[in-house]
């Protein structure tokens, strides 16, 4: 009997391997804070403090999250496309909701790009992203005062939304936090104790890349960007 | 103490249902695959015909705002706007779509103008229209990419064995690329 289960285990592992599914995702940072800064421009500076306070009295009172990613370069993708994958990689904002921002800045290449989310695109549109980016970072950027750019970028952003954002009665489920109905809770249930059977318990190994704590929203392409070195 | 054994037709049956719930299983998980791949290549193609209204609702304002200085050429913007009439006229989605990637071209024309001049960057109705446009080709551009890569991947899907069973059983087809020569969804 044990071999009998065996080889049906074994089935079950190959036909769910060859399920569709897409392929790997390119490599993009994962983001596990407001700030991500692969530079260390920021992250020794005396504004670090002050942006992190920033986005976290956003997500307090509006519950939009905005973060912020330091990085060298895009690896030669174009700033826009490669910030929209980052943000939606993470998952920035509310799931549902949509309702976060992504301020990446790209220092080798001397180009920045603000991504905004799919529920936040009515209050920050792009000409008004692009004039505050333009006012507020583009001069500090150019003189490579990161901190204070982006700090200043980040408090006028956080003031549109804090003014203009309403929030949205987000879709309501038996578990709030778990976006199932019942039934399909019930067959996750099972079909994770199976698979978790099946598997002796190794499977759990693989969830924890899933574990980040910036939400589920997505973009889709939405901001403004620039270049502050010629 | 022991149990009842189990008698040798019991196990054949315990052992073929067990590998038809299987089977079951993943004919349902292969099968939604297939459907949400689909509205996932349908979702980025609403998208993207979305914003290709946009822009071409942008486009009388870009024109009207570039017409003030002569540092854009009077044939570039003629030609946007006999394009855009062209895009309003037509039913075909994939000739629309071709319509507004021509027209990319020539709003890049006028961008690359607009950077060259710095003066033209001063606040004001051009330069909010730019950013705007440059935004809405942001989207588009993204969501093309993603688009393609979803018709990549869905097509790639149909067509692996085993998941070609699922295919054809319940008649999924493959999907034209929009960016092909052939039509779109």
């Amino acid at each position: 009997m044990r071999r009998v289960l065996t080889a049906i285990a074994l089935l079950m592992t190959a036909l769910l391997l060859s399920t569709p599914c897409h392929p790997a995702a390119a490599d993009y940072p994962v983001l596990r804070d407001y700030i991500t800064d692969e530079e260390g421009v920021i992250l020794y500076s005396s504004w670090y403090d002050s942006i992190h306070w920033v986005c976290e009295v956003l997500e307090e009172e509006t519950s939009c999250v905005m973060a912020v990613l330091v990085v060298n370069n895009t690896d030669g993708e174009d700033i826009a496309m490669w910030s929209t994958e980052v943000f939606n990689q993470n998952g920035i904002g509310q799931e549902g909701k949509d309702n976060g921002v992504l301020i990446v800045v790209a220092v080798g290449d001397g180009t920045y790009f603000i991504a905004v989310g799919l529920g936040l695109e009515y209050v920050l549109n792009d000409a008004k992203v692009a004039r505050i980016a333009r006012e507020e970072l583009e001069p500090y950027l150019a003189v490579g005062d990161y901190g204070q750019g982006i700090y200043y970028l980040a408090l006028w952003l956080g003031a549109e939304i804090e003014e203009s954002y309403e929030e949205s009665e987000p879709k309501r489920y038996p578990i709030e936090w778990i976006p199932l109905e019942w039934p399909q809770l019930f067959m996750a249930c099972g079909v994770s104790l199976l698979v978790i059977f099946l598997t002796g318990g190794r499977i759990l190994v693989w969830i924890g890349p899933w574990l980040s704590d910036l939400g589920g929203g997505k973009a889709g392409g939405g901001g403004a960007g620039g270049r502050f070195r010629r | 103490m022991r149990g009842p054994r189990l008698k040798p037709l019991h196990i054949a049956l315990i052992f073929v249902g067990l590998i038809a719930l299987v089977m079951l299983v993943w004919i349902a998980t292969t099968y939604n695959s297939y459907v949400e791949m689909e509205a996932e290549i349908d979702g980025h193609w609403n998208e993207i015909r979305n914003q290709e209204q946009r822009k071409m609702d942008l486009i009388p304002d870009l024109v009207a705002q570039s017409e003030q200085y002569q540092e854009f050429e009077k044939g570039t913007l003629e030609n946007i706007t006999r394009l855009r009439t062209q895009w309003m006229e037509s039913d075909s989605a994939v000739e629309q779509t071709n319509i507004s990637g021509e027209m990319g071209a020539l709003i890049d024309d006028i961008i690359i103008t607009y950077e060259a001049y710095p003066y033209l960057q001063a606040e004001g109705p051009l330069r909010a229209v730019m950013d705007e446009m440059a935004g809405t080709e942001n989207r588009i551009a993204y969501r093309r990419t993603k688009y393609i890569d979803a018709v990549k991947d869905y097509n790639a899907g149909i067509k692996k064995f085993p998941g070609k069973l699922v295919a054809d059983a319940f008649g999924f087809e493959e999907r034209e690329n929009l960016y092909g020569s052939a039509p779109g969804p």
